[in-house]
């Protein structure tokens, strides 16, 4: 495969030496002019943002999961918006890419006007429904930045509609894959490649809709940062662009040199390779020494038979999407920040795959580890007194993320193929150092993702919205409790038939954990229902959850409970499905939470009373709705003692632990068992 | 005794090298071992914390054969200091491994401390 392995490898996320025309411009630069500039530049992605938002018709457009950028003239990211960072992190290779292999190549080369694309893996990005475009921007015949525009497009032409099939076994089964390529000249899009795009999707109409919409937010992007050149001059244009990446990148260094020398350890497990269960090991170690950290996965499971794999670049440009929302959250998100990190991984690894694996599920494998980083940070921040702060001290979203995919013709007689986006859009915020976790927060690489509104997806697709409501105990329990997330009953209607499709992980195995004391978020399962017609044309109880689903036992109505991630498959008009958007992880030991909190839980729905009498241990009065304050004290007291009755001392319980083994059916792709964690 | 915060619910003390609940103040063990030493532990059947809802194989709790929550007790007062989800018999995280001397020179350890930097009860 002629892939420029060099390019891909861990470091070139991190930005180039600066030039020397670029030193000698960064030195003359105003602090104020400076900074005002770059907030400038800022606003222009957003306003690319909007420009794409408003032309776009694909759901994850629409509902925000997309990214703008600006890089220098060798393609390192200098300024982004908040958005999906991942995709502006994935520009920086493809960029490269075209400049080393391209600018200079009779039969390619690079001119002002020019247009390019990618969307695979191998060459820079995360998995081929992630489109990027980009071009380059020229003043006085040369290149002096470039601008990027991304976003998920739920369709490629793979063997399952959507994107992102659980059946892949390799890279051969997901779909169009385009290494960096030229897609247009003199500012317009080339009709045989349009024709070569279509030709290759389910739906046509949304990839070209969707592939112009990009190229006009970034002529949008382009026209912005013309118009500060002829202002201030290019000199002023290059010196902003390369002093932001070397300022954050010191920035970070600082913010790091003040976290105690130290190793944090944790471990995920991801319980799905798509077409089977089974579990994944996910060790990360994070070792921080002065103002580096060197994050070690060298123990992850071997790679996976099904689409559960990732690239080695991969993990850091997630991982990127990560800090930018949580640790760099008041940093300007560009490659200097990535300057002190390492990655370790191994070779064969899912976590450092070969180049054939399939890796369209690997959005949904990273979210699980990375997650864990982000408990080893607040392990590490704590130490620090000026970082307890909640910005800092914040589990993530939930990290298991969730899709339902419907294919088919539409109620207008139509060939569409989309996910239901508000689910991967409304999962439950993490606890934080001094308060709950936001209900129905967002999208784990997206906080400011919406979830779209019923009637959009009713608008478009044959789907009605029979429920939307707060998953209670969606929340990792704790003082401060995890964010819940939201249950989603859809029924088929106005269309005999359409393919279904379910993704997710966290079904056997919690993926959203918490942190000092507070417990992961719990799991959830998909329901289908065959018929579920009868279910609403009664006057009796009718169903506004996957839980009051399941307690109706209406069995003669063929509910179903399959594995999260289970096949495209027909579902026919009548037929209803029901998907959970999860929680996040709680902080905390359960039984210091403020009872009138839980009392405000149990009444807004966001807990059971089940879950306020066994797990936060309150004592309800008679009445049911008061909470008795002296003997829910006295309860807890009675828990304390009852834990040190039936608590064993280390030793003794590791001793009896370490014989224990899961079952053969949970380790078919675990690898080794047990394996040490890397020390 | 020169104590710094480093959980919510641990401190280390550097007068013994030690770590300590801030919520009752029991030494659980040298700070430049595994803290969990010197917890008890439990391993909790998740779904004692996540109500099943329905008797099936996939159910809405975690999987008790596939996971366990281990709960790590402070042997005096009886707080949850931490918890993790392992499978069964999977070796336990060695979590915090703090480098003890960078920590008191950041803490200017041999001068007083300031009150964000002590133990908050």
């Amino acid at each position: 495969m002629p892939v420029d392995l060099e390019l891909v490898k861990e470091g070139r996320f991190k930005p180039e030496p600066p030039t020397a025309e670029e030193l000698a411009a960064m030195s003359k630069l105003d602090r104020v002019d400076y900074s005002i500039y770059t907030m400038r530049v800022e606003l222009a992605c957003r306003e690319s943002r909007e420009v794409l938002q408003k032309l776009g018709i694909s759901t994850l457009i629409r509902a925000g999961d997309t990214a703008h950028g600006v890089y220098t003239a060798n393609g390192d990211l200098s300024i982004a918006e908040v958005g999906t960072y991942l995709h502006v992190v994935t520009g920086i290779i493809p960029i490269k890419f075209v400049l080393k292999h391209y600018l200079d190549d009779p039969m390619v080369g690079v001119k002002d006007g020019d247009i390019f694309f990618c969307n695979e893996a191998v060459y820079g990005g995360i998995h081929n429904p992630d489109m990027i475009t980009f071009m380059p921007i020229y003043w006085a015949g040369r290149i002096i930045a470039w601008v990027a525009s991304a976003s998920h497009e739920p369709e490629t032409g793979a063997t399952e509609p959507g994107g992102m099939p659980s059946t892949a076994r390799s890279r051969y089964d997901e779909g169009l894959k385009v290494p960096p390529i030229k897609i247009g000249e003199q500012f317009k899009l080339k009709s045989d490649i349009i024709e070569l795009f279509e030709n290759n999707v389910r739906y046509p109409l949304m990839m070209t809709n969707d592939l112009a919409a990009r190229v006009a937010a970034c002529l949008t992007l382009r026209k912005r940062i013309l118009e500060i050149v002829e202002k201030k001059g290019v000199e002023f244009v290059l010196g902003t662009l390369r002093k932001m990446i070397i300022d954050t990148a010191e920035s970070v260094k600082e913010r790091i040199s003040k976290i105690p020398d130290g190793t944090y350890r944790h471990v995920a497990f991801l319980d799905t390779v798509g077409f089977g269960e089974g579990l994944l090991r996910l060790p990360i170690s994070l070792t921080k020494k002065k103002d580096r950290m060197v994050f070690d996965l060298t123990h992850a499971s071997p790679q996976t038979p099904g689409p559960y794999n990732s690239f080695e670049h991969t993990v850091e440009a997630v991982f990127a999407s990560l800090v930018f929302q949580y640790l760099l959250s008041d940093v300007p998100a560009s490659s200097g920040c990535l300057v002190p990190f390492e990655f370790k991984t191994t070779p064969g690894s899912c976590l450092n795959a070969k180049q054939d694996a399939a890796v369209s599920h690997v959005v949904y494998l990273l979210p699980v580890v990375i997650s864990a980083l982000q408990i080893l940070f607040i392990k590490a921040l704590y130490n620090v007194p000026e970082y307890r702060k909640e910005e800092y001290l914040a589990l993530p979203l939930n990290g298991g993320l969730r899709a339902l995919g419907v294919s088919g013709k539409n109620q207008w007689g139509k060939e569409v193929t989309t996910h239901l986006i508000a689910i991967g859009n409304s999962r439950g915020g993490g606890a934080r150092f001094s308060r709950d976790g936001v209900d129905s927060a967002g999208f784990w690489y997206c906080g400011y993702a919406e979830a779209a509104d019923c009637e959009q997806d009713e608008s478009a697709y044959p789907v009605l919205t029979v429920w939307r409501s707060f998953a209670p105990d969606g929340g990792g329990p704790g003082k401060y409790r995890g964010g819940t997330g939201v249950s989603f009953g859809y029924m088929i209607h106005n269309s005999e038939t359409i393919s279904l499709t379910t993704i997710g992980v966290g079904q056997r195995f919690p993926v959203a954990h918490g942190v000092f004391g507070g417990y992961p978020a719990g799991t959830r399962p998909v329901v289908t229902v065959d018929d579920a017609s009868s279910l609403y044309s009664t006057d009796s109880e009718v169903p506004t959850s996957d839980t009051s689903l399941v307690r109706l036992r209406r069995q003669d109505a063929g509910i179903r409970i399959p594995p999260t991630s289970t096949p495209t498959r027909a579902i026919r008009k009548g037929g209803l499905v029901a998907q959970c958007s999860g929680g996040g992880g709680g902080y905390g030991d359960p039984i210091e939470r403020d009872p009138n909190l839980v009392l405000r839980d149990v009444e807004t729905g966001r807990v059971s009373k089940w879950a306020a009498e066994n797990v936060y241990m309150v004592v309800f009065e008679q009445d049911g709705l008061h909470i008795d304050g002296r003997a829910t004290e006295e309860r807890r007291k009675i828990e304390r003692l009852e834990r040190r009755k039936r608590g064993t001392s280390f030793e003794s319980f590791e001793r009896e632990w370490n014989k224990l083994r899961p079952p053969d059916t949970a380790l078919r792709f675990y690898g080794e068992w047990p394996v040490p964690f890397p020390v | 005794m020169n104590r710094v915060k480093v959980t919510e619910y641990l401190d280390i003390d550097f007068d013994g090298e030690s770590w300590v609940c801030n919520r009752c103040g029991w030494n659980l063990g040298p700070a430049r071992e595994n803290y969990k030493k010197g917890c008890l532990v439990y391993p909790r059947d998740p779904t004692e914390v996540y109500p099943q809802v329905i008797a099936a194989d996939l159910t809405f709790a975690p999987d008790p054969n596939w996971c366990k929550i281990l709960e790590y007790y402070c042997p005096s007062c009886g707080i949850m200091l931490e918890c993790e989800v392992l499978p069964p018999g999977h070796p336990i995280t060695h979590d915090l491994q703090i480098d003890i001397d960078d920590l008191k020179s950041k803490h200017g350890f041999n001068q007083p401390l300031t009150s964000a930097d002590t133990s908050q009860r």
